[in-house]
């Protein structure tokens, strides 16, 4: 193994993947609920909110495939020379 | 019937968790913790959601959603949510800082990292206090299970086996055998929860309801005053980027085999969540058909009854009861090895896994009997314990971006931490309606970095999130 291939910052997270992995789930769960928090939303009597969150969990889940299948997998496996 | 199905389960994990020994030839102290850090990131994933699926999704989750509405629904989804993309980024440097000082518990990482003793003494009291609590907790919930089946067994009688079952699973081959029991818990709960839900749901709207249902709920059910919206919203925050940084949580991460198989375990796991609609859709179910419970702790598990054959109940009974002894057998492992390994300086590494074995024995008999001679003690005791195990979420920041943090600042912002925390909950202070913990957690992170750049005895260390990779990060 080679030092310098190794050294610092090769699997930092990038500013795409913490937008991607972290802003838009934080966006999903925590920006957007107080908009729906107002019991006139309803569906067949179920708050919309309630709706709202069960489809945020596979929506984190996307976000996260992306980042990791898109951005950081082929990092991890890029060779440690190629690393950047 | 139920009470054959639910026989027959804990037969199959008994045999799983033997079965987990296969391969092992010697069972040492690196096999026992953190399986060699050699599991697949299928088995990260079976071990970490392990301990989020707890009793709680069958029991606390429906019957909060029954009791309070949306406003518990919220922030229990939306925590755990947001635990996994937090995960994403703090996991896979959980991995590289156990990795880089061949840390096998906690404590290590912190001792080893700030090259003090001191410290790691004050963080094993810390996550002793934290994870024994939590471990402790899980004998309440296996009896309020257990009484389910409606065997007329001793208390006594009752926690003994739950005793005997956690050191079976953990006894016999360590975290590995952890691992192999909860793909048995998983199965029976997400079939039980599945089933349940799915039978809500075809009551509710299935072809022989004439005209749609319209779910009932009290007004003060669908919507979230301002201080309660403020107060979910700073939990969830609060409690999804902590989740993983307590010491109850880390230790699954070290058993990962490569930095990359603990990141692409998290990938996945919301889908996991996936469970929780449906012990959402069961307790809207008993809001219109049986509404005015008395115990809402109970409603999920009448439910099945109401809905479902017996055996199938059995299901979700054995799967609820496999969660808290599962839970428990990973707590006891985990402050056996803190007291042996850090807490009790000097035994030979050879005799650890002896000892470490003697601790998880001891563990059990202590943490069942506090149980029946004083469940009330443990309640006030557990509340405490999370205020703590969160607060573990500050020196792990200082561990993965801190240059200049002495073991001094750590150890400092830990007591004014907890102090903080225990202050509010005790005098009924708040901020605004937000999580007391959170402020508590503002305070700590002040202390340890502030001080940690103002001590003129802090080193310069290279954090874990810069510094070179260890060998083995790539799948």
């Amino acid at each position: 193994m080679s030092g310098n291939s190794l050294k610092m910052g090769n699997n930092m997270p990038r500013i795409s993947t913490l937008l991607i992995g972290l802003g838009i789930p934080i966006l999903l769960t925590v920006v957007i609920p107080p908009f729906l928090n107002d019991p006139n939303l309803a569906w067949r009597g179920i708050p919309v909110l309630l709706l709202w969150m069960f489809l945020c969990i596979p929506a984190t889940a996307l976000c996260l495939i992306v980042c990791w299948y898109v951005f950081d997998r082929p990092r991890y496996l890029a060779p440690e020379g190629d690393r950047k | 019937m139920i009470i054959s199905v639910f026989a027959g389960i804990m037969v199959v994990s008994i045999a799983a968790a033997t079965a987990a020994r296969f391969g092992i030839r010697n069972l040492d102290m690196d096999h026992m913790l953190v399986a060699g850090r050699s599991l697949p990131a299928a088995m990260v994933f079976i071990l970490a959601v392990g301990e989020v699926y707890s009793i709680g999704s069958v029991v606390a989750f429906p019957a909060g959603i029954y009791a309070k509405g949306i406003e518990s629904a919220y922030w229990y989804i939306g925590y755990l949510i947001l635990a996994y993309p937090f995960a994403y980024f703090t996991a896979p440097l959980i991995w590289r800082a156990a990795r880089r000082y061949e840390a096998l518990t906690v404590p290590e990482v912190f001792g080893r990292h700030f090259e003090s003793r001191p410290l790691e003494i004050l963080m094993s009291i810390g996550a002793l206090i934290a994870v024994a609590t939590w471990g402790q907790f899980q004998f309440v919930g296996i009896k309020v299970a257990l009484a389910e089946l409606g065997l007329h067994l001793s208390p006594v009688g009752l926690l003994a086996t739950a005793a005997c079952l956690a050191f079976i699973y953990v006894g016999l081959a360590g975290v590995k055998g952890s691992a192999f029991v909860a793909f048995i818990k998983d199965s029976a709960m997400m079939l039980g929860i599945v089933a349940v839900g799915v039978a809500a749901i075809w009551a509710l709207w299935g072809p022989s309801q004439a005209a749609a249902t319209v779910v009932s709920m009290p007004d003060s059910h669908r919507t979230m005053s301002s201080s309660a919206l403020t107060f979910a919203v700073t939990t969830i925050l609060f409690q999804g980027f902590g989740l993983y940084l307590q010491p109850s949580v880390s230790p699954f991460v070290f058993t990962g085999k490569s930095e990359a198989a603990v990141k692409s375990a998290t990938v996945f796991m919301p889908l996991y969540l996936l469970m929780l609609p449906f012990g959402a859709f069961v307790a809207l179910y008993g809001l219109t058909v049986l509404p005015g419970a008395t115990n809402s702790n109970r409603i999920f598990l009448e439910i099945a009854e109401h809905l479902l054959p017996a055996w199938l109940v059995g299901f979700v009974i054995a799967g609820a009861c496999l969660a808290g002894i599962l839970v428990l057998s990973v707590n006891a492992l985990t402050c056996a090895a803190i007291v042996t390994r850090n807490l009790v300086p000097g035994i030979p590494a050879q005799r650890q896994r002896f000892w470490t074995r003697v601790t998880i024995a001891l563990f059990l008999i202590v943490a069942a009997t506090l149980t029946l001679v004083a469940p009330k003690l443990m309640l006030g005791v557990l509340n405490f314990s999370n205020y703590i195990a969160i607060q573990f979420g500050v020196g792990w920041l200082a561990i993965f971006f801190g240059r200049r943090v002495s073991a001094l600042s750590v150890g400092l912002g830990l007591i004014v931490g907890v102090s903080v925390a225990v202050a509010l909950f005790a005098t009924g202070t708040t901020f605004w309606g937000m999580n007391v913990g959170l402020v508590a957690f503002a305070a700590n992170l002040v202390v340890t970095f502030g001080l940690g750049a103002l001590l003129p005895g802090s080193v310069p260390r290279t954090p874990v999130a810069t510094g070179s990779l260890p060998a083995g990060s790539a799948p």
